[in-house]
């Protein structure tokens, strides 16, 4: 697996030297065990976070907010992404594309790139607290409230633009392999072999003529390469600025054009995620379905207007800034006609990989069942999509949870579960020997799909009733579902253990013979259907227990200082620095050294504040505002 | 739920169910009994027809949801004005007490970074939200009105922070 070691069997056509299948074959090993690792980080830090909501164990809300910052990252671009990145690779090679040793090359940089900014983003954000969120929607990152420092702004600025130049770098290798000795193209010019990789033989054969048709799985592969240069240098500037500001506060953007530099890359880095897994797709169905990809001329129009449209309708993430009917509400308009097209990309491909299923011998391995899965998830994630990309529906739910259940159904439920998919394809492929156990693949199939739409489901419908999206602690009325979805993250889960299971063994060459036995009479597996429903309840099990505790123990009496700590920490702990309430607010005045009264404490209360910052007028009233204030005035300035 | 919330919901799970119905009959079609028969050709027109009936069934929802779009809206003379301005982690509302029933133009700035204006009815309803730019030139305006009297609540929608959940505070309808 040594990839220097494989260069020196480099295959050779013609007088070319092209990289060999062992020597790509260890390179797609590097990228899928890197972000399975990372699957496993972020996914923990998920669990922190939902768990956190349900009060489990309760984590700060500054810790809550870089874990989130650093799971957004993490899961979508260094595991998804970074998953998804590699095995491109492998489709390139399954269909006959050879690299040349620079793309490959460039391969390996844009490998240990991801890497390097993958470590900076999860130091900077878990360690050193910067929780701006994966957008880090400028200014946020320079206004902490002094959570974090302008160094840990510029660091973490720098992780993600390294982790924006591997994408660039896997960008241009994609290309180049694309154009490269393997193109089917019959002229020699670059244009014309782009052409071609883009689908342009079909529509037009004589212009582009080809010795061969061009391998479906080549075409997402190549758009998406084409559209990430594009969209990824705007943002690299900003994250340049951000950089340069960190030290030399003067240099500002406006945050509104950086909020559409954001979005013009944050739009096409999903597709970074969808489109590599739609070659997957190509590849892999007609192989289970053992005929060719059922396709017309439709898919390759779609395909080819996706290279434009992707880079054009970035400003759907916007549209609910429109201030004073500036240019910015016009783009916001016509973003929703331009998404609606781009959905023709996914609409067509679900029917001609649908079609190519309808009524074959389809083999129904492990990675075939998880590509179902996937379809099932692709086509309801892009329903939920239209409902995002429709200007009036989302007034209604942008910023709720339901956009939260929308990318985590794209992300996990369609793309994670086709990088599973190669995973089990492709791995006996890579190492040249068999899966330890298919039916541990069966668990991990299961669970991933029962917890992911049990998680989801109620991700949506908590955003349907409006609960708000990015909140560390969510209002007690959205308890219930927040408490229910652990069970689900439970199983998700379980179902990741086990597939981490099943990859150590397989890698060290372990295979379990009893698979073959019949599924009911195994008390193995009697007793894993046991633990299961054991590790579902745990969690709704603790939290229950735990609010029943909170409940037997008496409640503080209305109107104690005791009550008036916990109110204190609810809302004035927002603005106000109290070193006895754990409080260190900015924005208010700090009380530790104002030290206040009880009468004061409670005309404050009652007026609102009369700085600058402007507290609101009856934050409290009656026996609340009278335990704050009793609170307040005999914990100040005391610790 | 909202009317538009309540539309969503149906139309979304009885798309979804249609959608997983139709995947579910493709999958249940496999199997070595069709060996003999080659659809391709077939199948390949009919992709056409299919983007043809996707195509339209967009420019429908185009057509039905285009008209409904929060942009440009101006508020008529009777209008009350409230001036909302936000930065970390509070709100300023003049005033904050409104009457019923009368649109209300917003003008929405902030201090410091961005902020989402969320207008929730007493029982969490959440009825309208708008995005507030960043200190800067940009200022927002938005044209709402409370429909019945009483208390709603304003949550912070877009993320601003370490104690973005909360900022929060209550407007009064009279």
């Amino acid at each position: 697996m040594e990839s220097g070691a494989a260069f020196g069997d480099e295959a050779v056509i013609g007088a070319e030297t092209l990289v060999s299948r062992e020597a790509v074959g260890a390179m797609v090993t590097r990228y899928f065990v890197a972000s399975t690792a990372v699957l496993f980080a972020a996914g923990a830090l998920g669990v922190i976070m939902r768990q956190s909501q349900a009060n489990l164990v309760r984590v700060s809300p500054n810790f809550f907010y870089a874990a989130m910052t650093a799971h957004g990252l993490g899961a979508f671009v260094a595991w998804a992404g970074f998953a998804v990145m590699g095995f491109g690779y492998w489709v390139l090679e399954s269909v006959g594309f050879k690299l040349r040793p620079l793309a490959y090359g460039l391969g390996q940089a844009a490998f240990w790139t991801m890497v390097v900014g993958t470590v900076g983003i999860v130091c900077t954000t878990v360690i050193f607290g910067f929780g701006g969120s994966w957008v880090f929607l400028y200014p946020l990152p320079f206004h902490s409230a002094s959570q974090w420092g302008h160094v840990t702004t510029a660091v973490f600025a720098f992780s993600v633009l390294l982790a924006g130049v591997s994408i660039i770098t896997w960008s241009v290798s994609m290309l180049m392999a694309a154009t490269g000795p393997s193109s089917p193209a019959q002229k020699s010019g670059v244009l014309n072999r782009m052409g071609v990789a883009l689908g342009m033989a079909i529509l037009w054969p004589k212009r582009f003529p080809v010795r061969e048709p061009l391998p479906y799985a080549v075409l997402p592969l190549t758009v998406i390469a084409l559209d990430m240069i594009i969209a990824t240098l705007p943002l690299a500037l900003l994250l340049v600025e951000m950089i340069v500001q960190a030290f030399a506060p003067s240099v500002t953007v406006d945050p509104l054009l950086a909020k559409n530099v954001l979005w013009f890359f944050g739009h096409p880095v999903v597709y970074l995620l969808l489109f590599p897994a739609v070659s997957i797709y190509y590849l892999l169905i007609p192989r289970y379905a053992k005929k060719p990809l059922v396709a017309g001329n439709a898919i390759a129009v779609a395909w080819l207007m996706a290279v434009v449209v992707n880079v054009i309708i970035w400003a759907h993430h916007v549209y609910l800034d429109y201030p004073n009917d500036t240019l910015q509400s016009s783009l916001n308009t016509i973003a929703q006609p331009l998404t609606f097209s781009i959905t023709l990309v996914s609409a067509l491909s679900l029917f001609s990989l649908s079609a190519t299923i309808w009524r074959s011998e389809f083999e129904w391995t492990i990675g075939a069942k998880f590509l179902a899965a996937g379809l099932i998830g692709w086509f309801t994630a892009g329903l939920s999509g239209v409902v995002n990309a429709t200007i009036t529906f989302n007034t209604q739910v942008h910023n709720t949870l339901w956009v939260v259940g929308h990318f985590h159904q794209m992300a996990l439920l369609n793309i994670g579960v086709v990088v599973f998919a190669a995973a089990y394809e492709f791995v006996p492929e890579l190492w040249h020997r068999q899966w330890y156990s298919r039916r541990l693949g069966e668990w991990h199939l299961w669970l991933t799909l029962v917890g992911g739409y049990g998680m989801i489901i109620l991700w949506l419908s908590q955003g349907l009733t409006g609960a708000p999206r990015r909140w560390a602690v969510l209002p007690s009325k959205y308890d219930a579902q927040t408490i229910a979805s652990l069970a689900f993250i439970a199983l998700i889960v379980l179902g990741q253990l086990v597939f981490a299971w099943n990859v150590i063994q397989t890698a060290r060459g372990n295979r379990r013979e009893r698979d073959e036995l019949n599924l009911v009479r195994d008390e193995w597996q009697l007793a894993m259907v046991f633990c299961t429903a054991v590790i579902a309840i745990a969690p709704v099990a603790a939290v229950a227990i735990k609010r029943g505790n909170a409940k037997s123990t008496a409640a503080a009496p209305a109107g104690s200082a005791a009550a008036g700590a916990v109110l204190f920490s609810q809302t004035c702990s927002a603005c106000h620095t109290l070193a006895a309430a754990g409080a260190s607010g900015t924005v208010g005045p700090n009380l530790d050294q104002l030290k206040p009264s009880q009468a004061r404490v409670l005309n404050a209360l009652k007026i609102g504040g009369t700085g600058d910052g402007r507290m609101p007028a009856n934050l409290y009233t009656g026996t609340q505002a009278l335990a704050v204030a009793k609170y307040v005035s005999s914990v100040a300035g005391t610790k | 739920m909202t009317s538009k919330q309540l539309l969503i919901t149906i139309s979304y799970s009885i798309a979804s169910i249609l959608a997983i119905a139709a995947l579910a009959a493709v999958f249940l079609s496999t199997g070595a009994r069709h060996r003999a028969k080659t659809e391709h050709g077939k199948l390949a027109r009919l992709e056409n027809y299919w983007g043809y009936f996707v195509t339209g069934l967009l420019v429908l929802l185009l057509a039905l949801t285009i008209v409904d779009i929060p942009y440009g809206k101006s508020a008529p003379r009777i209008a009350q004005r409230v001036r909302v301005i936000a930065q970390q982690f509070a709100w300023n509302i003049q005033p904050s007490t409104v009457r019923a029933g009368v649109p209300i133009e917003f003008t929405l700035s902030s201090k410091d970074v961005q902020h989402g204006f969320g207008v929730y009815e007493q029982n969490g309803k959440l009825i309208f939200q708008v995005q507030v730019p960043a200190a800067g030139e940009h200022v927002q305006t938005a044209v709402l009105t409370f429909p019945k009297r009483g208390t709603y609540t304003i949550d912070c929608l877009e993320f601003c922070g370490f104690h973005h959940h909360l900022m929060t505070a209550t407007m009064r309808a009279q």
